[in-house]
């Protein structure tokens, strides 16, 4: 693949060894006792005796409220730990007393949910602020713009919310992991209880957002109910961040169309189901949003009433680790965490996790082990993090809104299915994942 | 008596003052002159660049304040470029463009599929890039120039927007549509340097070839850019935007004349668009988006429309807004907390939290009180700050 590979050498590496060789006045590369067994790639090895987290989501633009509840998971996640308290005590490896000698750090940026505005904050982060390790999303454009830059730099990519087939596809990076599930898996996850509840041969209409993820959605649910039995009446493109989608909705055949699938999400998500509901299409036909999570069901309020679609994670599924991190959140920022938050949290305790089996920060070693990883304690059952696609092989859960009568805080949906990882997914060669070339560890 | 020949020796110290300033005077050009010239104007230019990324990114206390880097200096050079570009059409034509975003994001793709299947050589690359948006900045002024005023701005903005779809959907196989095109290849500056590489013994000072390269363009756009201006072309542009009839009376070609400064300005934006690509190693389909353009018109308002050099200072402030404005978490009153360089409390005193959030709001704080307050721009202050202390001077 093209990817500019031949001329991996980083500028950071050549500054560092110049540092070394007392030719630049670069301060100086002596530290702790792992720098010299490995050669300085990236951010590596840490100066000063503080690892820093660049932490990147979108602060503003439509997918805003995902970014900050994902911010304050991010946030909590470094203070349990430096200082111990919800998963870090658990999980095996995490002291809860700052990672190896390092205590942690963190600075933010704003995406924009823009992916050229995201991979300048992002080279902040590592350029200025020498972030070992950077993480954020909510956006796969952004997602895939980010770990791409990532990739070059040598810096560790931890995605949060991205939800693209790409990003563990055609676009994957050996720096950059996915624990999130990609659209084919929602895909594979909706189709039998979608169609088990609604029927056979019904024809369904879709609406998307006009963007990478938006593309790769539909795409995904037109493989997957065309193969159940269903068929398509047409798929249309909505420009990402369109706040009026009348124009759209009023063009949706109402005698011909049994279930319109809405590829929309955050306030799109929110804006296009309720005016959905609201111009009365939920009386003529099904509604299906394959990936909704907790602030759009929250916007669109009683629209989402029997609506289907899959979550990142979700308050009400009933496990230890997700109760843990539910409780720790709740006594923290009094409110209920998202799912997106859930990623995040999750993310930046494995990367911590794995470092601490890898021994040192040393991106190359901390890559290796997360590859192949097994775990069991995010609250999603047995998950394998994929070393062909460094895709999280895991369970995705499958919901349905409730009236709004049901509604309370915190409940908007009921857990229809915990799809099992064996029910979904795909072989390396296979799908997305047969277009993933993960590039250089060095 | 005795007085004398103490007036004669004062008489001849007098005159022998007097022929000596003369003959200063004659030797060196006045300041006013000086300032003027070319030479100057390029040597000036060559020394700010020289030690920008070093103030911004390295210099003790000044960088700790600013909280620079090496990569935002480079990038606040090249939009530094296009804002100059620009601004030979808008304040020097009295132009509005809103669609310069076509040149920039179309010399960027044209600098990167070049890169790809032609070749990495970064200053062939400029060439290809460049190259690419003159002709286009041809082609679409001969259109959109038939129409001034506020058609010829909804005209270019509408050229732009259908470049941005055109990325996006029909030729998204070449542009990587939304995801953008990241096949970007770049081999070493002239076959031998690197460009991510830092420049040997004077690392401390310019950083990286990358910057090198952007610095080096810059001085030639800017030494180019001022002959257009201080050239009877030049004028004649100047003409044009204070009566393009009373130009057209005098017997010039109007229409000939815009449309040379609209390619002349759409090329300094293919200049700066296929740097962006080599600095960037990544082209972003947002860079042909009318906010780009859009973008570039505050840059250039912010600094002040009326000179060469205030759009390169809007670019800077503009960039320091959205790059490191937007990275602070916590407002906190300057001189408390650990980690300044005087510090008279331990605890930070915070004023706001997540601060950094704000930084469109900041931004449009900022454009509004530049406008309000100093209509010449950023860059017309400086100047009447400078003519108040010359007249305080002069006064004496």
């Amino acid at each position: 693949m093209a990817r500019g590979e031949q001329n991996d050498v980083s500028r950071r590496d050549v500054v560092k060894m110049a540092g070394a060789t007392g030719l630049a006045g670069v301060a100086g590369v002596a530290g702790s006792a792992s720098a010299q067994e490995n050669p300085p790639i990236g951010n590596y090895p840490i100066q000063g005796d503080t690892a820093t987290f660049g932490f990147n989501v979108p602060q503003s633009g439509p997918y805003s409220s995902e970014g900050q509840d994902e911010l304050r998971a991010y946030e909590l996640a470094v203070q349990h730990l430096n200082n111990g308290g919800g998963w870090v005590d658990n999980w095996e490896g995490l002291s809860g007393n700052g990672v190896l000698d390092y205590q942690l750090d963190s600075v933010t940026g704003d995406t924009a949910t823009d992916a050229d505005t995201a991979r300048q904050s992002a080279r902040r982060m590592i350029q200025r602020d020498n972030a070992i390790m950077v993480s954020g999303g909510s956006s796969s454009a952004v997602a895939v713009a980010v770990q791409e830059l990532c990739q070059r730099e040598k810096v560790q990519f931890m995605a949060c919310l991205t939800h693209a087939d790409d990003t563990t596809g055609g676009d994957c990076v050996r720096y950059s992991f996915r624990e999130m599930f990609n659209t084919t898996m929602s895909a594979q996850a909706l189709a039998p209880v979608v169609t088990e509840e609604y029927g056979d041969d019904l024809n369904f209409y879709q609406l998307y957002a006009d963007y990478n993820w938006g593309q790769s959605q539909q795409d995904s649910m037109n493989t997957y109910f065309s193969d159940a039995g269903w068929s398509q009446v047409e798929s249309v493109a909505t420009p990402l961040g369109t706040s009026d989608f009348s124009s759209y909705l009023s063009q949706v055949p109402r005698d011909e169309t049994d279930v319109l699938f809405l590829n929309h999400y955050g306030l799109d998500g929110a804006n296009s189901l309720s005016q959905a509901i609201d111009r009365g299409l939920n009386e003529d036909m099904e509604i299906v949003v394959p990936l909704y999570n907790r602030p759009m069901a929250q916007a669109a309020s009683g629209a989402i009433e029997g609506v289907f679609g899959t979550v990142a994670w979700d308050a009400q599924i009933d496990n230890e680790p997700s109760n843990a991190f539910t409780e720790t959140f709740q006594n923290e920022y009094d409110r209920i965490p998202s799912g997106p938050a859930q990623l995040a949290y999750a993310q930046t305790l494995q990367y911590a996790a794995a470092v601490e089996r890898a021994g040192t920060f040393y991106p190359p070693e901390v890559i290796r082990q997360l590859e192949g990883h097994e775990y069991d304690n995010i609250g999603m059952g047995p998950e394998t993090m994929r070393a062909c696609d460094h895709q999280a092989q895991r369970a995705v859960p499958v919901v349905r809104g409730l009236p709004e009568g049901e509604q309370e805080e915190g409940s908007f949906f009921e857990i229809v299915n915990l799809t099992p990882r064996e029910e979904i997914g795909y072989g390396c060669d296979e799908g997305p994942a047969a277009e993933c070339e993960l590039g250089p560890y060095e | 008596m005795s007085d004398e020949p103490t007036e004669t020796a004062d008489a001849t110290e007098e005159g022998g003052a007097v022929v000596e300033r003369e003959r200063t005077e004659r030797e060196f050009p006045s300041w006013e002159r000086v300032r003027e010239s070319e030479l100057f104007v390029i040597a000036i230019t060559t020394v700010a660049l020289a030690v920008f990324p070093w103030l911004f990114a390295r210099a003790p206390v000044i960088s700790g304040v600013l909280q620079g880097y090496q990569d935002l200096a480079t990038l606040i050079v090249i939009w530094g470029i296009f804002a100059m570009g620009f601004n030979l059409l808008l304040g020097y034509t009295g132009l509005l463009s809103f669609g310069h975003a076509a040149f920039w994001g179309g010399a960027a793709y044209a600098a990167g599929v070049f890169s790809t299947h032609v070749s990495s050589s970064p200053l062939l690359i400029i060439l290809a890039g460049t190259a690419f948006a003159a002709l286009l900045a041809w082609a679409l002024g001969f259109v959109a120039l038939r129409r001034g005023g506020i058609y010829f701005a909804i005209l270019t903005l509408a050229f732009g927007q259908m470049a941005y779809y055109m990325a996006l959907s029909p030729l998204s196989g070449i542009t990587g549509g939304e995801n953008g095109y990241t096949g970007v290849e770049l081999a070493p500056l002239l076959g031998s340097f690197f460009l991510q590489y830092p420049v040997p013994g004077l690392d401390w000072l310019v950083g990286t070839w990358t910057y090198v390269l952007v610095g080096v363009v810059a001085v030639v756009c800017v030494a180019a850019a001022n002959r257009i201006l201080h050239s009877p072309y030049g004028m004649v542009f100047r003409a044009i935007r204070e009566n393009d009839q009373r130009a057209e009376f005098v017997g010039l070609n109007v229409w000939r004349y815009k449309l040379m400064a609209f390619v002349i300005s759409g090329t300094l934006a293919g200049v700066a668009g296929s740097l962006f690509t080599i600095y960037s190693a990544y082209v972003p389909v947002q860079s042909l988006y009318w906010t780009t353009s859009g973008e570039v018109v505050i840059m250039a308002v912010l600094g002040g429309v009326g000179s060469l050099f205030g759009p390169i200072l809007g670019a800077g402030i503009y960039l320091y807004v959205e790059n490191v404005i937007s990275g602070v978490q916590q407002l906190t009153l300057p001189f408390t907390g650990p980690g300044e360089y005087v510090t008279l409390v331990q605890e930070p005193v915070v004023l706001l939290e997540g601060f950094g959030a704000y930084w469109h709001l900041i931004l449009g704080l900022v454009f509004v009180a530049v406008i309000v307050l100093f209509p010449r721009g950023i860059w017309g202050l400086f100047e009447d700050a400078a003519g108040a202390v010359r007249r305080l001077g002069s006064d004496h």
